[in-house]
């Protein structure tokens, strides 16, 4: 990884994050895959809420490669099964640190929320008057 | 499906040249995957339904990155225009008929100055790109190191144009 690049920027630099950004973050985080399965993975995980187009999904990749939280990877997870013209990302440790920066302000915000009743303590809405 | 796929890659002209070089076959693929799947799951429907999704995202972002694209080739004009006034200020600084030191340390202060109001992200650059002329004729013909001081006036104004710039017009994420 060019940490020159990087060199001297702190993750909260970055933040607040996009929904896209941070998307491709945790699907990184839990391990190296192609852009399809970036978007899949996302489309899992909210069980399908969030659904990123090629667009949004390259332009994010690019940006992201650019501010040094991606990487390309040259590893294929499995070469025998993949095709080869496809393009494997992976977080870098300064993405780890941005996406756990985003999700410590989040937190934040949400105990906010929670403190001013906004919020039932497994994340629901608290219905009106409780 | 396959005609999905085609009709795609021609879509995917709407992107800025270097960015369908770098990511066009990347998102091609993963359209024509995303097709796959949707016609497994709901067959004609569901490739429209892909459609109705993908145009709205394909239409947005590729007017995202042709701006990015124009801004970068803006950055690039500013930056040989930058060179030129930079130049052409050392140029009649340095001619012998010359000597109000005055008015050229004012002209690469407020040139700089401009420069860093049209472009702040990078003040450093049009503080070389203004200043360093001077020092350089300067040296090339009288090794005279005084001359460095130009390089205070063009940083001094290209950092004051930034920061006019991020107090009046902050950048919007």
């Amino acid at each position: 990884m060019d940490e020159g690049r990087i060199a001297g920027r702190e993750p909260r630099d970055l933040l607040p994050l996009s929904t896209a950004v941070l998307n491709i973050l945790l699907a990184l985080a839990g391990g190296e895959r192609h852009g399809y399965g970036i978007m899949r993975e996302v489309e899992e995980r909210t069980e399908g809420r969030t659904r990123m187009g090629p667009g949004t999904l390259y332009g994010s990749i690019k940006r992201m490669l650019a501010d040094g939280l991606i990487e390309e990877s040259d590893e294929r997870p499995d070469p025998a099964m993949d095709d080869q013209r496809r393009r494997y990302y992976r977080i870098t440790d300064f993405g780890r640190r941005v996406a756990g920066a985003e999700a410590e302000r989040l937190s934040g915000l949400v105990e906010t929320a929670r403190s001013r009743k906004l919020l039932g303590t497994r994340g629901t809405y608290l219905p009106e008057g409780a | 499906m396959s005609r999905s796929g085609r009709v795609y890659g021609v879509l995917l002209l709407a992107y800025p040249r270097e960015f369908r070089r770098r990511f066009g076959g990347e998102m091609a693929q993963a359209f024509k995957d995303s097709c796959r799947d949707a016609e497994l799951r709901g067959g004609a429907l569901g490739v429209m339904m892909l459609w109705v999704r993908t145009m709205p995202d394909l239409m947005s972002t590729a007017i995202v990155e042709r701006s990015r694209a124009v801004r970068s080739r803006w950055l690039f004009a500013l930056i040989l225009l930058s060179l030129a006034l930079g130049v052409a200020i050392a140029y009649v600084d340095s001619s012998p008929g010359w000597d109000d030191t005055g008015v050229s340390a004012a002209t690469v202060l407020g040139v700089s100055g401009l420069f860093g109001l049209l472009y702040s992200a990078r003040p450093w650059l049009w503080g070389l790109a203004v200043g360093a002329w001077i020092p350089v004729f300067g040296i090339v013909t009288e090794f005279n190191h005084p001359f460095l001081l130009a390089l205070v006036f063009s940083f001094a104004g290209a950092y004051a144009g930034a920061t006019v710039r991020g107090k009046f017009f902050p950048p919007q994420r």
